[in-house]
């Protein structure tokens, strides 16, 4: 009986998918050829007002391409609204050449290598200021940064000193993106607060008290794996070691703030209070037996149904399990939130933020370019409080309207469009009108926008509110550190000593985390990083951040 | 039975090449051979062209390897190191241990991998319902199409402790075990799993020159009474030693390098002691920064092992089944 | 040309029975396994995401629907992928079988003079690489960057299959050239009239390889193409399905990973099943005995 009905279904569903794929290509072609119209009216719209030429770049209109990467959130589109107004508004056509973000590197790597780029192109990190700075293919950009030729550049190049660090040898090769009111969030702990609730158990003050309150949640819940993770145990180390008062940043070495100075984190004393901390959890039964090998969909999985009830990653992912764990039958009151940063065992109340002043996105000109002058005045209008409401909020009348004090708002007729859209509302809306962070924008939105939008279509919920403000009232995130540039010559002997260390290290953490080994030997681990060469590798960062600090 | 050994001659002459007698020749006599293949060689234009363009044009980038190469320059225009490269890895203290893994994993996936196609092949040609034999033909190439992103994804979720080999495991009564966390299961899954992937589709090439084989000696094998068994063996099986043997002397050449993207996918620190090799060693160097001269040096340093097996392989081969790639 | 060669069967012994049931056995076995994987992508890209992350999903898919492929179909670069995908998997299978068989010939015939040097300098190109900036100014130089032609030329001839094909062609009976010799006919004549209809199983196996390594490729077009209106499907597509999986985990941008499992899967689902229709098409070309037939016919 039960066979035949799933026959039955597979046959509907089969029938579906057909009836589906006609239907919706009929649909898509449809829609296609609808935003082709609409594009072309806001053209023949433009042409009967008095065309505005204040801000063009060139009287004859000039194009430009840039080479980009994308991300499947938000994909780019060439035509996009934004862009169609940006021609409007600069005369300046923007030809967007996309590269898929997973193939992003390698293809930057070959058209700089062989100088084959186009006017513009987007750069994703200062280890390529250094690798491409001084092959002279990019444009030096020190003769325009002054009041006269970028008045809106040199506004934030004055706010923000900070970007004295992406020179080169007093030379400034890639404009960075700035970012326009980004409210921080980073790595921090998130738990089930329903169930602290439930249970009377107190929101823990230190991470040992989050260690027993997660072993309590253990007992009360046997079935679940209460901490769980998003990518191995290097992930885990990069979420947790600075909270605990060491560090890994990306491979290891970091800035610590309180020592003022780079520390390779897993070679110093305080590592083993990190190892210590995970191994306690271990034994407990509080960290995922499989914390090693768990993957992202693995994680989803656990945090979404219930089966883990903590985690320490990007905090933002709260909202995402929350949702998800809510439409699961017994779970509708689940919430996840962001706890304030518990002290750890040094006393230390410290967190890693994501950037918001510098998020780390460049920009370089071709130093072959033809249209180098119209680049400059198209890349300082970018930074124009003009520039930027149209990169960052489409067109205006068209999906946005200034208000009294001249600030610009999303139309909410416009906003409703994409309540239900995919993957989000906000990432949709960045998508139709090619707009912000990801987009082609040089001072740019990412949370200001999003929470405009949200709070316009009524996503925004009482959690979504909570969280910011526990994010906002943490003093303990500090803003990355923008790493000084190395030498090629400092770059080589980096990567050849962290590689043989980590290598080293990775096969090494795992016996510690899990109990195999005592903790007293990581002394001897510390021992082998040494002759590694980690010493030598910290002081080679100590001394080219010294030498920015001396600029 | 003597109908079997006729049989069995005819097919190994069949087989077997008039090994060319080599006489030394005049220019002359070289042009008249040529004149000779005058057709054969106008066909090889464009292949050779191909080959001198796509393949040899861009061989001086090998260069790099004795370089110091800065993208900026260029190859031509980088300083020269020599060796250096060579020698970074060559004396790298992991250097046996990548080479020790490489080779493991490949001669695994030669032991078990190359063997089950064939078998697939001529297990397929034995089936008579057309339906049936179509059906698990078409079926046994879908992992071939599944990128290897999702087929890592699904791996690691049946071999978590909650996934379905551990329910077996678990229903039988054993112990739970965490597949990916050991170093001595990691070889297993990788090979098991690389079978998965692509035994189904190796194994057209077998099927495509299994229907080369002559039905009528087929059929006189029946009439003689010989066995399905004795038919495979005597009949089937040697029709497609060639293509066979180049398929082998092709794996062979191949048994220093192995792609990168399915370990990092399945390895962790815990499993490097096995799983760790040339490939993702190079990777995660590369991570900070692209590092082509060394990544290049290791390339070539792959390419040299490689072809010194080639022609080892070769030799061997033309001994024993006398044919080669040349 | 015979298509069954079962008509004249004869009463099988036990053994014979013994080994069609174990080897039915084994295969339908076998073929579960394979098919399985393939299945459980369809069946989770038509769940909803509740009961994928329970894991809920094993055999049946649960709280079916298929907003997932609404959104794929939405997608309008994947139609347009789609289209280049065909184009240059149309061309390209072209090229590649044209070229192979025209390299792999010459290099079957034992009296082709120049054959064991050419053979060694092709063979070589399957080791030995320049890399990629190197024939990326090549390609450059040719001036067929963002065309189709640079998705296809630099890859024409894949060496493993020439090798392949020129093994099957050399196990033509040399006495048919021969013969055919004798009757006047040149080496083109022979090539066409006589190896080529031989070779259909081979040929057919070519095509499919080709035609799936093209329709899987996405590397040269991210390489060499600009225009993503030319971009091929994988592109599109990859992007999508390892954003999620393979970005570095470090990632500082602070994004939210909200791609859902059903859309890649359907993504997966929808860029496979064109270039799985193809296979049975080609498969009447895997019988016995064609190349028999052919030699007496």
């Amino acid at each position: 009986m039960r066979k035949r009905t799933v026959r039955r279904t597979a046959k509907q569903a089969a029938a579906a998918i057909l009836a589906g794929c006609m239907l919706l290509g009929g649909c898509s072609s449809q829609q296609s050829s609808d935003t082709g119209t609409s594009a072309a009216g806001t053209e023949a719209q433009g042409g009967d007002e008095e065309v505005d030429k204040s801000s063009w770049v060139s009287e004859e209109p000039v194009e430009i391409s840039i080479m980009m990467t994308d991300n499947a959130n938000q994909p780019l589109k060439q035509d996009a609204p934004s862009h169609e107004e940006i021609f409007k508004k600069t005369n300046v056509k923007l030809n967007i050449q996309i590269v898929p973000s997973n193939g992003y590197n390698e293809k930057k790597s070959i058209v700089l290598g062989t100088n084959n780029f186009p006017d513009i192109i987007y750069i994703p990190n200062t280890a390529d200021i250094v690798t491409y700075g001084e092959s002279g293919v990019f444009e030096p950009l020190m003769q325009y940064v002054n009041e006269e030729t970028m008045p809106n550049f040199y506004r934030f190049w004055q706010q923000y000193p900070e970007m004295k660090r992406y020179l080169l040898n007093d030379e400034l090769y890639v404009f960075p993106v700035v970012a326009r009111e980004e409210t921080a969030n980073g790595f921090g702990p998130v738990i089930r607060t329903d169930l602290l609730e439930k249970h009377n158990l107190p929101t823990p003050e230190t991470f040992d008290e989050l260690l027993e309150v997660l072993a309590e949640l253990k007992e009360i819940y046997p079935d679940t794996i209460p901490w769980t993770g998003r990518k191995g145990t290097t992930q885990l180390l990069k979420t947790t070691s600075y909270m605990l008062g060491s560090g890994y940043g990306n491979n290891g070495l970091y800035y610590d703030e309180d020592e003022g100075k780079y520390i390779f984190g897993p070679a110093s004393e305080n590592f083993k209070a990190v190892l210590d901390y995970l191994n306690r959890a271990y034994e407990l039964g509080v960290l995922d037996p499989e914390f090693a090998t768990t993957t992202a969909e693995q994680m989803d999985s656990k945090l979404g149904s219930g089966k883990s009830l903590f985690f320490l990653d990007n905090s933002g992912f709260a909202m995402n399990y929350t949702s998800m764990l809510r439409k699961v039958e017994g779970y509708e009151d689940a919430t996840y939130q962001v706890l304030p940063i518990p002290e750890n065992s040094f006393g230390q109340r410290r967190a890693q933020a994501y950037a918001t002043e510098l998020p780390g996105r460049f920009y370089a000109i071709n130093a072959s370019s033809e249209h180098k002058e119209e680049i400059i005045k198209l890349i300082d209008w970018l930074y124009s409080k003009e520039g930027s409401d149209i990169t960052n909020y489409g067109v205006e009348g068209y999906s946005f309207e200034y208000n009294d004090q001249g600030e610009p708002e999303f139309i909410k007729d416009y906003v409703m469009q994409f309540k239900d859209a995919q993957p989000s509302d906000y990432y949709a809306i960045y998508t139709d009108l090619g707009i912000t962070k990801l987009d082609f924008c040089l001072w740019a939105c990412n949370t200001k926008t999003w929470f405009e939008i949200q709070k316009l279509d009524g996503n925004w919920t009482e959690e979504s509110d909570e969280y910011w403000n526990i994010i906002a009232s943490d003093q303990a995130y500090v803003q990355p550190h923008i790493d000084p540039p190395l030498t090629s010559e400092e770059s080589e002997q980096v990567q050849d000593i962290l590689t043989d260390v980590n290598t080293m290290l990775e096969q090494e953490y795992n016996k510690y985390i899990m109990g195999e080994a005592e903790i007293d030997q990581w002394d001897e681990v510390i021992r082998q990083c040494e002759e590694m060469g980690v010493r030598e590798l910290e002081e080679i960062y100590n001394n080219a951040e010294a030498r920015v600090l001396q600029q | 039975m003597k109908g079997k050994e006729k049989r069995e001659k005819e097919m190994k002459k069949l087989m077997q090449k008039e090994k060319p007698v080599k006489v030394q020749m005049t220019g002359q006599q070289r042009w008249k051979q040529i004149r000779k293949n005058k057709f054969l060689w106008i066909l090889m234009i464009l292949p050779v062209l191909y080959y001198a363009i796509f393949c040899y044009g861009p061989m001086y980038g090998v260069l790099i390897s004795f370089k110091d190469y800065k993208i900026a320059k260029g190859v031509w225009g980088s300083p020269w190191v020599g060796f250096k490269w060579f020698e970074k890895f060559l004396t790298d203290p992991y250097f046996w241990k990548l080479v020790r893994n490489t080779l493991l994993l490949n001669i695994y996936g030669l032991i078990f991998g190359f063997p089950i196609p064939i078998i697939l092949a001529l297990m397929l040609n034995e089936v008579t319902h057309t339906k049936f034999k179509r059906v698990i033909q078409t079926v046994s190439y879908l992992p071939h199409f599944i990128s290897t992103v999702v087929v890592c994804g699904m791996l690691t979720n049946f071999l978590s402790l909650d996934g379905l080999i551990n329910q077996i495991l678990a229903f039988f009564g054993l112990e739970k075990v965490l597949f990916l966390m050991e170093p001595k299961y990691f070889r297993t899954i990788f090979t098991a799993s690389g079978i998965w992937q692509s035994c189904g589709w190796t194994s057209i090439i077998y099927l495509a020159s299994l229907t080369a084989v002559d039905q009528e000696i087929v059929e006189a094998a029946m009439i003689d009474g010989a066995n399905r068994w004795q038919r495979i063996c005597h009949v089937t099986l040697p029709a497609i030693v060639p293509t066979i043997s180049t398929m082998l002397i092709m794996q062979v050449g191949k048994l220093m390098t192995l792609g990168y993207e399915k370990i990092i996918l399945l390895y962790n620190g815990s499993t490097y002691e096995t799983a760790d090799t040339i490939a993702t060693y190079v990777y995660r160097r590369g991570i900070l920064n692209a590092d082509y001269s060394y990544s290049t040096a290791v390339g070539l340093f792959q390419s040299v092992v490689s072809v010194i097996l080639l022609v080892l392989a070769n030799r061997l081969s033309k001994k024993i089944s006398e044919t080669g790639l040349w | 040309m015979k298509r069954e060669n079962v008509k004249g069967r004869k009463p099988q012994s036990l053994g014979s029975r013994i080994f069609d049931v174990v080897n039915y056995l084994i295969l339908a076995a076998v073929g579960f396994i394979m098919f399985y994987p393939m299945f459980y992508v369809l069946i989770v890209s038509i769940s909803s995401a509740e009961f994928i992350n329970q894991g809920a999903i094993s055999f049946f898919p649960r709280g079916i629907n298929f907003e997932a492929y609404k959104r794929v179909f939405d997608t309008e670069s994947i139609w347009t992928g789609y289209k280049n995908t065909f184009l240059y998997t149309f061309v390209g299978t072209a090229v590649n079988v044209a070229m192979t068989a025209m390299c792999a010939y010459p290099l079957s015939r034992k009296d082709f003079y120049g054959k064991k040097p050419l053979t060694v300098f092709i063979t070589l190109t399957m080791f030995v690489s320049g890399g990629m900036i190197p024939l990326y100014l090549v390609v450059n130089g040719l001036h067929i960057m963002n065309t189709m032609w640079a998705v296809i030329l630099p890859s024409a001839i894949s060496t493993y299959n020439m090798i392949v094909m020129r093994t099957s062609f050399s196990s033509i009976p040399d006495s048919l050239v021969e013969s055919a010799h004798l009757d006047g006919a040149n080496d083109v004549q022979i090539f066409f009239k006589i190896v080529l209809p031989l070779s259909k199983p081979i040929l057919a196996t070519m095509v499919l390889f080709y035609a799936v390594s093209h329709w899987n490729s996405y590397f040269p077009a991210l390489l060499y193409l600009n225009d993503q209106s030319k971009y091929p499907v994988q592109v599109i597509m990859r992007n999508i399905i390892i954003d999620g999986d393979m970005a570095q985990a470090g990632d500082m941008s602070g994004m939210l990973n909200v791609v859902a499992t059903n859309y890649k899967y359907a993504i997966i689902i929808i860029s496979v099943i064109p270039i799985l229709l193809i296979y049975p098409f080609l498969q009447k070309y895997f019988t016995k005995g064609v190349m028999i037939g052919a030699v007496k016919g």
